[in-house]
């Protein structure tokens, strides 16, 4: 990292950047805002607020409350949890490639989802597909734990995570391998894109509590993260219970994440590129990053969520096609910047 | 003198394998300790366990307490531990990299650190001469810097116990001194210093006690007259040793395979 850390160096030293957080939350509520204006229905600024008032055409109140709030909140949270995960993740991790996915709760989530789907059990308006979802990523932490044993390593721990998520891959496709009729299986596929679109105030409610909780939960280990930069052996000296650290971590990213999953679908990429962007903005300081990853994160869910609504297309495009079509690249510089570091001799 | 530190039977296995036999040791504070072995002798794992960081069998005593009760910030706050290498992952500062050393003392920040804190991270960093780089991401120092700084990360805890692990491994001669004359002042100061080091001829100029180990068993401690002999060289090491004198000290040099 020989050259980015120059830039650090090169910076003002005591440089706190006390107007990042406050200039996230100022984006995250312009594009809230944006996002709520935006739809086949057109809403001046006058309306929109009369609407939010409770004021103005009952119908506008309907598109506003109904569809297009409940869809800009869970951008937010979505977001913000995924931002938040990701940071957390490669503060555990010491490491700016780990993503919230690494452990499985996600795509352990999007298994139950795709069973309660392709059993017909799923409808509009049924809790069945979240809570299913949810339970599933609590599962995976649990199943994680039976594989890699109390207090493993970290190691163990990403060798654990990847047969969770192989499995509960596998399991995905199975389950759409024996879906009744072609059309479960094309539900299944689409709703693993990944989408905010007809959510209702319900799925906010359902899926607020779980994010609040494991947002507190993962913002609370700020200061073992940055412990962590010395390596788990020094974090551990210092009095940082480092098994007990790894398990919170796992835990809040699985209810957060596999809440997110649970009214969403996957989306990708988020929980990568919204800490790596923040972070030579605090310094690499991996407690620091924490809010402005989540509100990052947030920005960009919204700022994708508009986008798929104004690109036109025959059909819509989900949003999480379209963050993995901004993060794949995005990804791979992130590699080429890594070789180039370790080129460099400094790792 | 009352023991600081005192361990009862301590010993540690890995995977059903002994790595440390049961050793009984007791050491007193202000006291500049060198923990010596040749590679495989067990000086890190006894370390470690002294530390209170790996399980082990027996007993660690810290002025009367057992350490595995501590709560882990309290034990922190007695036992600074600096390990091998001296990575860090991310490019931090390295003044947040000292001010890390307050940690145990409920630091959560160090862009804003108390009066008490502050000093003593400044302290710290100007007792191992490394004010200056204060505000440099540690990635771009140099290996003599980043050890420098990482020992000022483990004096600026202010415990009066001191563990390290090969502080001298990588540096040049300059270092090398510079870091055992640092540790050895801290011991002046009162601390308990116990170094792990490949150094013998530093370790037999500056240590007031040698603890020697080999392939997971005490051999010897006590002043390191006492315990490096030449039969215990031969022995342990397989070297022999020439002792010149120099400034009217005899001096410790390896000089060939015995």
């Amino acid at each position: 990292m020989t050259e980015r850390t120059g830039q650090a160096g090169a910076g003002a030293p005591k440089a706190q950047r006390l107007w990042l957080v406050p200039a996230l939350l100022g984006l995250v509520i312009a594009l809230f805002l944006a996002s709520l204006a935006t739809g086949p229905v057109r809403l001046s600024v006058a309306e929109l607020l009369a609407a939010l008032l409770g004021k103005g055409d009952e119908a506008h109140r309907v598109i506003l409350m109904d569809i297009r709030l409940p869809r800009a909140i869970l951008a937010v949270a979505i977001g913000f949890m995924l931002g938040l995960a990701g940071a957390a993740m490669q503060g555990l991790l010491r490491n700016p490639l780990a993503a919230p996915s690494l452990f499985g709760a996600p795509q352990a989530a999007a298994f139950s989802a795709v069973v309660t789907i392709s059993l017909g059990l799923n409808d509009a308006l049924s809790w069945g597909l979240p809570i299913a979802a949810i339970l599933g990523a609590f599962a995976s932490v649990f199943l994680l734990v039976a594989i890699a044993g109390r207090n493993a390593s970290l190691l163990l721990l990403i060798l654990a995570g990847l047969a969770v998520s192989s499995l509960a891959g596998a399991g995905t496709a199975l389950a759409m391998n024996l879906a009744a009729n072609p059309f479960a299986a094309l539900e299944i596929a689409f709703w693993l894109m990944g989408s905010l679109e007809d959510r209702s105030i319900r799925h906010v409610t359902l899926v607020l509590p779980f994010i609040l909780v494991a947002s507190v939960l993962l913002y609370l280990q700020r200061g073992a993260f940055r412990a962590l930069s010395l390596g788990e052996e020094a974090a551990a000296s210092l009095g940082v219970a480092v098994e007990r650290l790894r398990f919170i971590v796992i835990l809040g990213v699985a209810l957060g994440v596999g809440a997110s999953v649970a009214v969403a679908g996957t989306i990708a990429f988020i929980g990568l590129i919204a800490p790596h962007l923040m972070r030579p903005l605090v310094n690499h300081d991996p407690a620091r990053l924490l809010l402005p990853a989540g509100l990052a994160g947030a920005a960009l869910l919204l700022a994708a969520d508009i986008a798929v609504r104004i690109i036109p297309a025959q059909s819509d495009i989900k949003v999480g096609v379209l963050t993995s079509i901004i993060g794949v690249p995005f990804f791979l510089l992130l590699i080429v910047r890594q070789r180039r570091s370790l080129a460099g001799g400094v790792a | 003198m009352s023991a600081i530190l005192e361990a009862s039977n301590l010993a540690v296995a890995m995977g059903g394998k002994t790595i440390l036999q049961p050793l009984s040791l007791s050491f007193p504070a202000g006291r500049f300790v060198a923990l010596l072995g040749p590679n495989g002798a067990g000086k890190t794992t006894a370390l470690k366990a002294l530390a209170g960081l790996i399980p082990a069998t027996g007993n660690v005593t810290l002025l009367g307490k057992n350490l595995a009760k501590l709560a882990p910030r309290e034990r922190a706050k007695s036992i600074a531990y600096l390990p091998q290498g001296h990575a860090v992952h991310w490019p931090l500062s390295a003044r947040d990299v000292v001010a890390l050393g307050r940690y145990p003392h409920g630091v959560a920040d160090p862009a804003k650190l108390s009066r008490r804190d502050a000093e003593a991270v400044d302290c710290a960093m100007a007792r191992t001469d490394c004010t200056h780089l204060a505000h440099q991401p540690v990635q771009v120092l140099s290996g003599g810097e980043r050890a420098r700084v990482m020992l000022a990360r483990v004096l600026a805890t202010e415990a009066p116990i001191l563990l390290a692990d090969e502080p001298t491994a990588a540096l040049d001669p300059r270092h090398q001194i510079t870091v055992m004359d640092d540790l050895k002042g801290e011991s002046r100061r009162g601390a308990l210093v116990i170094a792990v080091t490949h150094d013998i001829a530093l370790a037999a100029r500056m240590a007031d006690e040698i603890v020697l180990l080999h392939e997971g068993r005490l051999i010897a401690h006590g002043p390191p007259d006492a315990v490096l002999t030449d039969a215990h060289l031969a022995e342990i090491y397989g070297v022999s040793v020439a002792r010149p004198i120099i400034d009217g000290q005899p001096v410790l040099l390896p000089w060939r395979l015995s």
